[in-house]
Parts: C-alpha cells; structure tokens; sequence
C-alpha cells in the first residue's frame, strides 16, 4: 500500500466535502440539530419539572453516537457513489492505485470528518445547552471506536452492492444504518426488547456498544467485557466487509460491470 | 513497416483474447500487438468490440482467455506497475464536477506520482490552451473543454502507452485537428505508444500507422490503412479506402 496514494485519497474527498454544501451539512449541521434539539430536549426535562428523568446524557451520548455511526457508514458509500455519479470510477480503476488504498483513503478522511464534526458538536452542545460535551465525548470514545469500525463493514457492504447492481440501490447508503435501529439499543437497555428480538440485538456490536455507554455514563466504570465483545464483533463483521467489497470488485472486472457503471 | 515493426520494441502484445457477456460473444479469438512509438487504431462498428478491447487493456475488464503483455510484462500479474506507466483518456470517463480543473488534475498526478506536479499541470493546461480554465468547477466546463481536461489528465504521466477512446469526439473542428498534431506530437517527442479508437475515418487516416479493424467481436483485417483496404475490398486497391471499407462490412452486419 502506498501512503502517497492513500494521502491522494484522502484529499480528493476534502476537496469534494469543502466545495460541495450538502456534503458539509451532512458532516456538520444536521448533527449540530440533533445533538442540541435532543439537549435542549433533556435539559428541558431534568429542569422542568420532570424529576423521574435522570440521565440526560445517555439520551444525548446516545444521539451523537448513533449520528457518528450512522454518518460513518452513509459516507463511505456515499464517497464511493460521488465516483460512479461523476464516471471517475474509470480513471481511478485504470489508474494504480490499488483497491486497498481507495478504501483505507475513504476510511481515513471519513473519520477525520467525524472526528471534526465531535469535535465541535461536543463544545456546542456545552456552550448552548449546559451539558457536559467535551468530558461526555471523552467518556464516549471506546464506544464511538467500536461503532466506527462496524459502521465502516456496514459501509463497504452497501457500498460492495451498489457495485454489484449500480447505483439503483444507492438508498441503501441513506437507510442501512436505519434498518439497525430498533435492534441496537440506542435509547434503551436491552431488557427493554421483546425476549425474540434481544438474541438478534445482542449479537450486534451497536447494541455492545450502546450498553457500554450506558454503563459508563451511570459511573460503573470501563465495561471491558462488552467492549471487547463488540470489538470483536465489529472486526469481524469488517474484515467481512472487506472481502466482500474484495470479491464484488473482482466479479466486476470479469462481468464488465466496471466498464458501464451508472 | 512489418520488418522495421520485426525489430522494434513491443509495447503491448494481445494473444488470443476472448470475452462472452451472458450469450454475447463481445470479443472471439483477438491478438494484436503495437511497437513502441506506433499509433494502433482499433476501429470497427458499433457493438464490434472496440470498448471491450480497450476495457481489458485498460484493466477494467478482464479478459475470459488470452494474455496481455505491456511492457514485456504480464498485465495480470503487474497490473499497478504497467498502469503506472500508462494512462486512459475516454468521453464515458469524466472527473468529479465539484472538483476544479487544477485540483482534479492534482488528484491524478498524486496519483500517479508525477514529479513536480505543479509544473506539469501548468504546461498541460497550456499546451492544450486551457490555462483560463485552471480555477474552474469541472462541472462548469463545456464538453470540449471538459475533453481537453481529460487529455490532460492522460498526459499528467508522461505515458508510454496511451489509450484514447473516441478523443475527438465532443471537440470542435479547429480544436479536433490542434488535438490532433498535439497527440502526433507527443508521439514524436517522447515514442509514445498510442492506441485509438474513433468513428473518425479521416482522424484514423491521418494518425494510425495501423489499424486493427473489428467486426462481430473479431478481427476482420490488420495493417496500414491501404493494408486494410486490399484485405476487404480487394488486392487492386492502390488507395485506402476505409469509408468504403465500413460501408461493406455494415452490410454484411445487416
């Protein structure tokens, strides 16, 4: 792998993120939104008189996790459509560099990209509402590390599938995240699921993750155990991911499906 | 030409290609090769199985059976380092629109490690008369403009073998023919190996050393443009002909 080239990369998306104003309100505003409507939303709730509700944080740790999340994976695939909507898909397969350094590129600038948006969402989020972003944010780490890594093998399966049947299923790259929702324990613990659905919801490493947090925020200290759980669930689920992306890519040279991409 | 192209040094050498597409048989049986400096047209039809050829040269489609070399070295097993050394300009292949001119053509030269990038991108975009257009969005570019970025981007490397699809095709007269000498040019300075496609008989006239005409996915004639002539249309033939060439291989399409 050439770090040159992955640098290249890397670049080549900043410049796409700064020129294009979707782009930075994907990255920036909507999840300023989020964080600071539910913040208001919490503090409204703990001063207003709603005195049974005890964990603003955990409703907004929640929120700004499930947006990096969610974010983390809809780039990746939306970073891979920007190529097929502007045909330099071309350019760069016959160009070469090599399909590990697209993707560790593409991985790269997206958290750079989320690590940015934390940044100064958790200082806003403190500055408007009062809560504690920026020590929030540092008790949040191990379980955005987790996150990121399964919202990068979710993001190179979708992105392995708009590959393989073009970019007709590019909603995948908005909705997938969604589909996992209700199942990862954003919000709530994972008792709170019906008994059928908490062994589908345990296995995931979101849920892992979501429940980590919880725990962490309740002051009951680092929970290694879930932790490495979803850890390991999430590398698993990335190195899936990347041979999966691997084998499309593959299945794409011999079909020709390289060649007429749209 | 075959003694002189004997002796010279083989650029690229295709043996036996074939690729079938679900029940259509794109290209049966194809080799060719082209000798360093040469200018090689790949013409033919619609549907004959020119962008299939310059698919699988260009490493985005590999080919069911038969071997590339390029370079004197298997395209399969080296495909980063030969591609390292050559470069693709193709009107289905275009460069992000939200991107300007010069960071596009950055993007690519980081790409292929050209060496004082800058430079480069500069002397392009004024070789090709497009220095006004360095801060543009590409998405803003005319089609012809657009074109002349992407023969830059081509360029960027100093290729040794280049492949044109269709380079002329969205250009205006006055820009085709400058586009033209500049491609005889860089042939000239530098013993670049060009190959081309083109629906552009006189372009194919005027550029090729030789052609490889196409027709149902396989190869119909090779040769120089007389060459070509006397193998379709008959041995007496004292001057190309390729307008007539076409016409009588469409028929027997029909």
């Amino acid at each position: 792998m050439s770090p040159r080239r992955i640098a290249v990369i890397i670049r080549r998306h900043l410049y796409e993120t700064a020129r294009n104003p979707d782009r930075i309100a994907d990255v920036l505003f909507w999840p300023f939104l989020d964080v600071v409507t539910w913040g208001f939303f919490s503090c409204y709730l703990v001063h207003g008189g709603q005195a049974s509700f005890a964990a603003p944080e955990q409703l907004v740790g929640g929120i700004a996790l499930w947006g990096a999340f969610r974010a983390f994976q809809r780039d990746i695939a939306v970073g891979f459509l920007a190529e097929i909507w502007s045909r330099n898909i071309t350019g760069l397969f016959a160009s070469p560099l090599r399909l590990d350094e697209y993707v560790a590129g593409l991985l790269c600038v997206n958290f750079l990209k989320i690590g940015f948006a934390l940044f100064l969402i958790a200082f806003a989020c403190y500055g408007l509402t009062g809560l504690p972003g920026p020590g929030l944010a540092l008790h949040l780490l191990a379980p955005l590390a987790v996150l990121l890594c399964f919202g990068a093998a979710i993001g190179l399966f979708v992105t392995g599938l708009i590959l393989r049947y073009s970019a007709r299923v590019q909603t995948l790259a908005y909705g997938m995240a969604g589909l996992l929702m209700p199942v990862s324990c954003v919000f709530y613990p994972l008792s709170a699921l019906p008994a059928p659905l908490r062994a589908c919801a345990a296995i995931l490493p979101t849920t892992r993750a979501f429940e980590a947090m919880r725990q962490t925020m309740r002051g009951q200290g680092l929970p290694l155990i879930l932790l490495l759980q979803g850890a390991a669930g999430a590398l698993a689920a990335l190195l899936a991911g990347l041979l999966f992306f691997h084998s499309v890519v593959r299945s794409a040279r011999r079909s020709g499906r390289l060649l007429r991409l749209d | 030409m075959d003694s002189a192209r004997t002796s010279a040094v083989l650029v690229l050498k295709a043996t036996d290609l074939y690729k079938r597409f679900d029940d259509k048989l794109a290209v049966d049986n194809i080799g060719f090769s082209a000798a360093k400096g040469e200018i090689l047209g790949i013409v033919g039809p619609n549907g004959a199985g020119k962008s299939t050829v310059i698919g699988m040269l260009s490493g985005l489609l590999e080919p069911d059976a038969g071997s590339i070399e390029i370079f004197g070295l298997n395209f399969a097993r080296h495909r980063a380092g030969i591609l390292q050394r050559m470069n693709i300009a193709s009107p289905y292949a275009s460069l992000p629109g939200q991107l300007t001119v010069r960071q596009n053509l950055s993007i690519y030269a980081g790409l292929y490690g050209v060496p004082h990038p800058a430079r480069r991108i500069a002397d392009l975009l004024e070789l090709f008369g497009i220095t006004a257009l360095a801060d543009a969005r590409f998405s803003k570019l005319s089609s012809g403009q657009a074109i002349r970025v992407c023969l830059c981007k081509a360029l960027l490397n100093q290729p040794e073998l280049l492949l044109l699809d269709e380079p002329t095709v969205y250009l205006d007269a006055e820009i085709a023919a400058r586009t033209r000498e500049l491609i005889l040019q860089q042939r000239a300075l530098r013993s670049m190996t060009v190959l081309l496609t083109s629906h552009d008989l006189a372009e194919i006239e005027h550029l090729c050393d030789r052609i490889v005409l196409l027709n149902h996915g396989r190869m119909a004639a090779c040769g120089s443009a007389l060459e070509v002539t006397r193998a379709i249309l008959g041995l007496d033939r004292e001057h190309a002909a390729l307008g007539e060439v076409f016409a009588l291989v469409a028929r027997t399409r029909a």
